[in-house]
């Protein structure tokens, strides 16, 4: 809706001259309208996998790959968002799934923040918006990878991890896991049908129904997206039109603050994961790159709006820990970043 | 049974104590991160801002800069500077430039052109960062492309039967080491005269009675006529690479009216789909007979000399009316690296500035040399120092034998540039490169024949590309009529 009106005052402003609209509101839309329309295809393109991923690759697919030792449990874990390429807030709900079907929370953990960077959407949309420059999406990747596993690390050490989950979560996870065994006897079953099995009017009907809940997830994916995207958008061109540039260059040349402000800035507009490089690319001539990596881990990980989805799983105690230690460790990697870069 | 009891007892306790245990070291390990991480960051933070300023993007246009003077390279560093100076500055090889500070970053803008296929160098020291204060410094490299020059290798003599070989337009670079050889660019029986613009090759090809017409190619495409006037004699073919436009003066043949053509001088546009070349018009629309002109570098504008020596200046593409730029004698061509036109009277040679129209005498410097040489071709360098051709005759055998030498000559004296090595070689003509530092040199080789042609040249010609700065021949290349020269 609102993409509609910024495009529409685009076009009936055009031939406006600048005591119609101010030069100010122009480029407010203009720079807000070019952002959504560099991110659009992306975040389609990420919708449309993560709906794939979600209905037709079978949950065991995921349990038998992965390996049985811990630490490389939780770095492989890290890595499925190369096969579930879906949005950070996309995540939640997944990782959800994946702790009711047995997955400990710790490994969650490591998924929920790595899944967002290490996925084919957002490793794109970054090369596309920086390429190899400055070591952005190098350290984007990196940095994402090990923070992820860091903290995947740190909750393992918990002797009670159901103690990190809200308590109406946890009873929920432990109500699925006493009715797996049906559910993997229906599997089985399922399974032994195979091929026929599709086939018939039964299998027919079942894909029917898949395909229609696909469409249905779309749609809701899309309109959950979308409104973020552009509201995200218009914050940008706010910003940039309304902050003078004296601001911005102090803030974004100065090694400390172009990493504050960055992260803050992350925190607070909760930009999705596949589009945020091409948000924070304008800000590339202004901000260091230290400060653009850690928008881009510290945004992708936790934000105003997945520490508010977070809480539905999460207690308080589990989210003020892991916002310390994401938050610190993305710090120093802009540092270390503005340091080498 | 209470024994059972105790057990049980005791393993809960043996469990809650485990858990304790556990729940300290991941306490612990809590701790330790955030402190671990903390340190880590403020470590990091003090090191990145008590670094001084160091380079973060650099920004030229190489291929522009060795094309054009007044090019900006631009230093970006990673926190904004005090203003620096000059003296701060160091490019090496040496070559003169500005410097300014702004909000961009260090902008050096090179004053002249800078050299083909070099490495250069730039330092910029006593750097201090404006809002740390602390000391650092800027360092640069990039390096220039190598100029492609073309030439016309002609095969055989204008005469030959149907077995001639054909004649080819070769592209090649300054250094063997820069390219991959020579390569051949256009072909066709009998060629005159070329001219290329970006891609687009441009001939005056002739049959085997010796009539002209214009041939056009497109990189790989194939060869297309371009219209011209039947029966015309076609000479003087030029191009202007920057606007991508060609021109040639015609002599014979009428337009629709019947009214012949003399000297007329006719432009055309390989990108305009007509694929006719128009006519080129002074005052009030009246034809326009030339003896002599050039492209203005740079742009699509055009300077002319009519039969009445008069000079214009004007530009096929804008159209409106010339201006008159004086009578003179003969036009020389440009100064390299700007709009500055040599010409030259029995009074002396002139410039003049054409993005002003200023008029202002140009004393060359004279080479002392030996009363004996007969001066040749003259070329003048921006600095008020000239180049020169001498040709030596010997007659102390019983065929006389022709040599040739090329001197400079500047404020500094006179020194040997170049001299045919072969005996009985000479050097038939030569010219400055766009940017100035190289001389084209074209060889005629001992006893070679002329091939016959209109504008006539020699059989196993070659073009040597002199450093004007060191003298040394970087390389040789089959073929006369560099593009250079024309």
């Amino acid at each position: 809706m609102l993409a509609a009106v910024l495009l529409t005052l685009r076009i009936v402003s055009s031939g406006w001259d600048t005591a119609v609209i101010p030069d100010r509101l122009s480029d407010f839309v203009t720079l807000s309208i070019s952002v959504v329309i560099e991110s659009l295809p992306f975040v389609f393109l990420g919708i449309l996998l993560s709906v794939v991923v979600r209905f037709w690759v079978p949950d065991t697919v995921i349990h038998r790959l992965l390996p049985r030792r811990r630490v490389l449990r939780r770095a492989a874990l890290s890595l499925l968002g190369v096969l579930l390429p879906v949005c950070e807030c996309g995540n939640v709900p997944l990782a959800r799934g994946l702790m009711m079907k047995g997955l400990s929370v710790p490994e969650a953990m490591t998924f929920l923040l790595a899944a967002p960077i290490l996925n084919p959407v957002t490793i794109v949309t970054t090369y596309q918006a920086f390429g190899w420059d400055d070591g952005i999406l190098v350290g984007r990747i990196v940095g994402g990878f090990v923070i992820a596993n860091l903290v995947g690390w740190l909750f393992s050490l918990h002797p009670r991890p159901d103690d990190l989950l809200t308590p109406g979560f946890s009873a929920a996870c432990k109500h699925e896991a006493a009715h797996a065994g049906h559910s993997h006897a229906a599997a089985g079953a399922g399974a032994r049908r195979g091929l026929a099995g599709v086939f018939s009017p039964a299998g027919r009907a079942a894909q029917k129904v898949k395909l229609r809940g696909a469409v249905v997830a779309f749609s809701e994916e899309t309109s959950a997206m979308l409104p973020a995207l552009v509201v995200g958008s218009a914050i940008a061109g706010a910003i940039q039109v309304g902050l003078s540039r004296d601001i911005l260059l102090a803030l974004g040349s100065n090694p400390i603050w172009s990493v504050l402000a960055l992260m803050i800035l992350a925190f607070v507009i909760a930009i999705c994961s596949n589009v945020d490089a091409f948000f924070i690319l304008s800000f590339g001539g202004t901000f260091l790159p230290g400060g653009i990596v850690a928008f881009l881990v510290f945004g992708a990980m936790l934000d105003i709006k997945m520490v508010t989805l977070l809480r539905t799983t999460f207690t308080t105690a589990t989210l003020v820990r892991l916002l310390i230690v994401v938050g610190l460790a993305s710090l120093a990697l802009g540092f270390g970043v503005n340091l080498l870069a | 049974m209470s024994t059972e009891a105790d057990r049980t007892s005791a393993d809960r306790a043996s469990v809650d104590r485990t858990e304790r245990l556990r729940m300290r070291r991941y306490r612990r390990a809590s701790i330790a991160t955030v402190l671990a991480l903390a340190l880590m960051a403020g470590v990091l933070g003090a090191a990145a801002v008590l670094r001084g300023p160091h380079l973060d993007s650099a920004a030229i246009n190489a291929a522009t800069a060795i094309q054009r003077p007044g090019q900006r390279l631009v230093l970006q560093p990673d926190q904004p500077i005090e203003p620096i100076t000059e003296a701060d500055v160091s490019v090496t090889p040496e070559t003169p430039f500005e410097v300014g500070v702004d909000e961009a970053g260090v902008t050096l803008t090179f004053t002249g052109m800078l050299r083909y296929g070099t490495d250069y160098s730039v330092r910029v020291s006593g750097v201090q960062g404006s809002s740390t204060g602390l000391p650092g410094s800027l360092s640069y490299d990039f390096s220039t492309p190598d100029a492609t020059v073309h030439t016309l290798l002609r095969r055989g003599g204008a005469a030959a039967g149907p077995d001639k070989p054909a004649d080819q337009v070769l592209a090649s670079g300054l250094t063997v080491s820069s390219g991959a050889g020579t390569e051949v660019i256009f072909e066709a029986p009998r060629i005159q005269q070329f001219a290329v613009a970006g891609d687009v090759t441009v001939a005056i090809v002739l049959d085997e009675e010796g009539a002209g017409s214009l041939a056009l190619k497109v990189g790989d495409s194939a060869v297309e006529g371009v219209h011209t006037s039947v029966g015309a004699r076609l000479q003087n073919l030029r191009s202007s690479p920057s606007a991508g436009l060609f021109g040639v003066s015609v002599s014979g043949g009428a337009d629709a009216s019947g009214r012949e053509y003399q000297n007329a001088l006719f432009v055309f546009d390989p990108e305009v789909g007509s694929g006719r070349a128009e006519e080129v018009l002074g005052f009030g629309g009246e034809p326009l007979r030339v003896v002599d002109w050039r492209f203005v570098p740079g742009t699509s504008s055009i300077v002319a000399q009519g039969v009445d020596q008069q000079l214009y200046l004007l530009d096929p593409l804008a159209g409106g009316e010339p201006a008159a730029l004086g009578r003179h004698a003969e036009i020389r061509g440009f100064l390299p690296g700007g709009v500055t036109l040599v010409v030259a009277d029995p009074s002396g040679v002139s410039s003049i500035d054409l993005s002003t129209g200023d008029v202002a005498p140009m004393p060359l410097a004279e080479a002392t040399v030996d009363p004996e040489l007969y001066p040749g071709t003259i070329v003048a360098l921006p600095d008020g120092g000239s180049v020169r051709r001498y040709d030596e005759i010997d007659y102390s055998s019983a065929q006389a034998v022709q040599s040739s030498v090329i001197l400079v000559a500047d404020a500094s004296g006179t020194r040997e540039l170049y001299r045919s090595s072969v005996p009985g070689s000479r050097v038939r003509t030569f010219c400055l490169s766009p940017n100035g530092q190289y001389l084209a040199v074209e060889t005629i080789a001992s006893g070679s024949l002329s091939d016959g042609y209109a504008l006539p040249g020699y059989s196993d010609m070659t073009t040597s590309f002199v450093d004007l700065a060191s003298g040394a021949v970087t390389r040789s290349v089959p073929g006369f009529l560099p593009d250079w020269c024309t």
